[in-house]
């Protein structure tokens, strides 16, 4: 009944009613749309001069614009690759239509320096629903250049940074800005880092006492200028298009969350091997504005939190700090808090980040007492979670418990087994019955976890004589599930 | 410019700790390319910034703009305090953190005095405004807009409310509705004052004195996505839908039998929408007093429903609503909302019911 075309000049008037002055305008396009968009802005009180014109030399066009000293470019589908070929021109507005596969991030890009708001309106096809929707890239010019801040934590990781930084800066834009947060490294990763930033201008070494993983990245969060920031571990390393990927589908459509896929480098062989958690599915192809999805999405994921970019504000606005109390595992819940807060996630269906594996003295390779962090973990996003007051989740995070849990138990050696499976169990039991948490598990997954949960269920009512028996039984359970985690 | 006219419209604002949204509500009041207006900003005892953004407007244009601060009465205390000012033919309610499309007033004015030149002034107006994301930054259609195409095909149509009755099923927001100022005055509106969701019992009691309702495809924006609406609260305030309801029980239960079907719909749709977003808290005390309202109506009411949402719409809908309506008022059935987790199981399992019956049909 509604018409598309109609819908499309809805979102031009809808931005367009939320701005001040926009001066004198020049219109490209042709057909009813512009001609009616054209009279609108005519009839407004709140724009000067409208021309419209459907000149596509894009000499003859930065001419005109001269002459007529424009203020605003308003341009209809199809028109984004000449407007982005005029140069030399400066505007305060540029506002714009785009079909599906035109290129508004380059639009942006070309841009950033010569416009001081930017308003792009990209219409997506949805063929699974055979249904059109619209994106937009909306961005103000801010007093800082810098969009993107990429936050690396470094201790002690001197032979892996090289590649790191390499990999990093590969990317060449000018609005993203590198923190290295040196966190008191003995082994000469400062030169390392120093080194590196006297070559490349956008990185900023921040060099800070010793003070755990936590410390570092809340730093970096408190230095960072970008709108956006995202997390790169010191040892592990990038795709050159990952960030560029990333902060463009984030910033179509304004998404607090964008992810991409992982690669596991392994140190020895030096192979790469595509995580299986990787989540490259709608609705987050197309991007997400449900919070329960993206809920949802939490308890599906590994924790890597560097494999995402954050929009800044959000973080600030709902308080999501790294705990530096706890000694290790910081980013359990960082990614928790932050996920079950976002409202809108998206997917870049790629594998664009490297995570190093088996190197000496990695946190993930621990087997022993240092697992116990766990239950201080879970205290501290218990009492975040409960605090909402939102059955569904505390619920996930019964899920996210379970797993993590799981994950620790198939790994910790023998000798602390027992205590960790009972301390687990009582841990379970203080946000949801046996009965609902077994019914959790059918529901939203984490069915391998079932075992060990109702061992734990056995032993806690004939004080543990089931229990002594399990770490035999569990070392068979052990390899699937090992190979199945890491 | 129609600088030297009459103002025929006014708009009450009322405001509270809106400092972040009000400048561009007025603002875009203020760029109307029709100035035939009056704006009234009611502080309702705003403890931020607002006074002095409502103060400083009032300041630069006192022909346009008047602010007044009172102590806090809510909203609906608010809109009262400004509907005791109107002096123009017109009012609309305008919320602060929604705006205005700037031919706003040009277009509803020229229909109306269309419609007055042909002898039928309107006594309400629909509008039909446009959802602003604040998420995602796009505009969203209106949640009725194919049904006000439907009945409004062309602006300027006016229609008897009580002849096409798809008019109750708009959505209930009052602040798409312009009214006549004599029109109110002579029926005696007023907001009923502390309880949120003011707008639902006025929908319909507006409705249902109106017999000239004429519609304009102009509106305002409706902005969506903050955290701070009404609309996205939690808590207790879910448990104000109870006096809300008892009034338009009382309102259907004047003979007006035209009035069941649409305000049964409503009430269904917004109590499970209630349940939905209440925490844990508030979860349970609200169905329980769900199951009371709803076991206390007539059963001829969900008769009513029943026959009507069969005839109105799909089979499938239709089953919704029938069961929707069973399960609030039985005690077993409310078992079901008691946790969103047995919602979610049981509405999988129909959903997997009907499209198998789909399916074999």
């Amino acid at each position: 009944m509604v018409k598309e075309r109609d819908r499309k000049l809805e979102q031009l008037k809808s931005y367009l009613s939320t701005q001040g002055e926009l001066g004198n305008i020049l219109l490209l396009g042709s057909g009813r749309r512009m001609t009616l968009l054209a009279r609108y802005l005519r009839h407004g009180l709140h724009a000067g001069s409208v021309s419209l014109t459907a000149q596509s030399n894009v000499e003859k066009l930065g001419e005109m614009a001269e002459k007529q000293c424009v203020d605003t470019i308003l341009f209809d589908s199809g028109w984004a690759k000449t407007v982005r070929r005029i140069t030399d021109i400066r505007v305060c507005y540029l506002i714009g239509l785009l079909y599906d596969q035109e290129d508004c991030f380059g639009l942006w890009e070309g841009y950033r320096e010569r416009a001081a708001h930017i308003c792009l309106i990209r219409e997506q096809n949805r063929k699974q629903r055979d249904t059109v929707r619209y994106e937009s890239l909306i961005w103000d010019r801010q007093d800082s250049p810098v969009e993107l801040s990429v936050i690396v934590p470094v201790y002690n990781v001197r032979q892996y940074l090289g590649r790191c930084l390499e990999s990093l800066t590969a990317w060449r834009a000018p609005y993203v800005e590198y923190l290295i947060v040196d966190d008191g490294s003995t082994d000469g990763s400062l030169a390392v880092i120093e080194e590196y930033a006297k070559k490349d201008g956008r990185i900023r070494c921040v060099r800070k006492e010793n003070g755990g993983c936590a410390s570092a990245r809340n730093r970096g969060l408190r230095e960072a200028l970008g709108n956006y920031v995202g997390f790169v571990d010191g040892d592990d390393f990038v795709d050159r298009d990952m960030f560029p990927k990333l902060l463009s589908r984030a910033m179509m459509g304004n998404y607090e969350l964008a992810y991409c896929g992982y690669q596991t480098y392994d140190e020895r062989t030096g192979k790469a091997v595509r995580a299986a958690d990787d989540f490259m599915e709608e609705p987050f192809l197309s991007g997400t504005y449900r919070k329960e999805q993206v809920q949802r999405l939490m308890i599906r994921t590994r924790v890597a939190i560097w494999r995402c970019i954050y929009r800044r504000d959000f973080l600030l606005k709902n308080k999501i700090w790294f705990h530096e109390e706890l000694p290790r595992f910081d980013d359990l819940p960082f990614k928790i808090e932050s996920g079950f807060c976002a409202g809108s996630a998206v997917c870049v269906p790629e594998y664009l980040y490297y995570y190093r594996l088996g190197r000496d003295g990695q946190d993930v390779a621990c087997r022993d007492k240092r697992l116990f962090v766990h239950f201080a973990i879970f205290r501290i996003l218990d009492r975040a979670v409960l605090a909402r007051k939102d059955r569904r989740l505390i619920d996930y995070l019964q899920i996210v418990k379970l797993h993590t849990h799981g994950y620790a138990l198939a790994r910790i050696d023998r000798k602390y087994y027992v205590k960790y499976l009972r301390m687990a169990r009582r841990q379970l039991d203080e946000t949801a019955t046996t009965m609902r948490t077994l019914l959790l598990m059918f529901l939203y997954g984490g069915r391998r976890n079932v075992g060990w949960y109702l061992k734990s269920g056995m032993g806690r009512q004939s004080t543990g004589s089931a229990l002594r028996s399990g770490p035999e039984e569990k070392k068979k359970g052990s390899g699937e599930q090992g190979s199945s985690t890491i | 410019m129609n600088c030297q006219q009459n103002p025929a419209i006014t708009f009450i604002i009322p405001a509270y700790n809106a400092e972040r949204t009000l400048e561009r509500t007025l603002d875009s009041i203020l760029r109307q390319t029709d100035n035939r207006y009056q704006a009234v900003v009611v502080d309702d005892g705003s403890v931020d910034g607002t006074s002095r953004i409502g103060q400083s407007y009032a300041n630069r244009c006192p022909q346009k703009i008047r602010y007044l601060y009172q102590e806090n009465r809510g909203l609906g205390g608010a809109r009262n305090t400004g509907l005791g000012l109107v002096e123009t033919t017109y009012v609309s309610f305008l919320d602060s953190d929604d705006w205005l499309m700037p031919d706003y007033v040009e277009r509803i004015l020229g229909r109306i005095e269309e419609a007055g030149e042909r002898g039928e002034q309107p006594e309400i107006i629909m509008t039909l405004p446009v959802i602003w994301n604040e998420k995602s930054r796009v505009a969203q259609d209106w949640y009725d807009r194919e049904l006000f195409l439907q009945i409004f095909p062309r602006d300027g149509c006016v229609v008897n409310p009580q002849k096409e009755l798809r008019l109750y099923q708009f959505e209930v927001n009052v602040c798409r509705k312009v009214l006549q100022t004599a029109f109110i005055r002579r029926i005696g509106f007023a907001f009923r004052e502390k309880v949120k969701w003011e707008d639902v019992y006025p929908h319909f009691y507006l409705l249902s004195r109106c017999r000239r309702c004429m519609g304009v495809a102009v509106g305002f924006y409706y902005r969506i996505g903050s955290d701070a609406q009404i609309t996205a609260c939690t808590g207790a305030d879910r448990m104000d839908v109870f006096p809300v309801f008892e009034d338009v029980a009382a309102l259907i239960g004047q003979g007006r039998d035209e009035l069941i079907f649409p305000a049964m719909r409503m009430m269904l749709r917004f109590s499970f929408w209630c349940i939905r977003m209440a925490d844990m808290e508030t979860r349970e005390p609200l169905v329980r007093g769900l199951r009371l309202f709803f076991g206390n109506l007539p059963d001829r009411y969900f008769r009513i429903l029943r026959r009507e949402s069969r005839r109105q719409y799909a089979p499938k809908d239709a089953a919704q609503y029938a069961l929707l309506a069973l399960s609030l008022r039985r005690r077993a059935g409310n078992l079901v909302f008691s946790d969103y987790l047995w919602q979610e199981i049981c509405e999988t399992l129909i959903k997997k019911a009907l499209r198998a019956g789909e399916r074999t049909a």
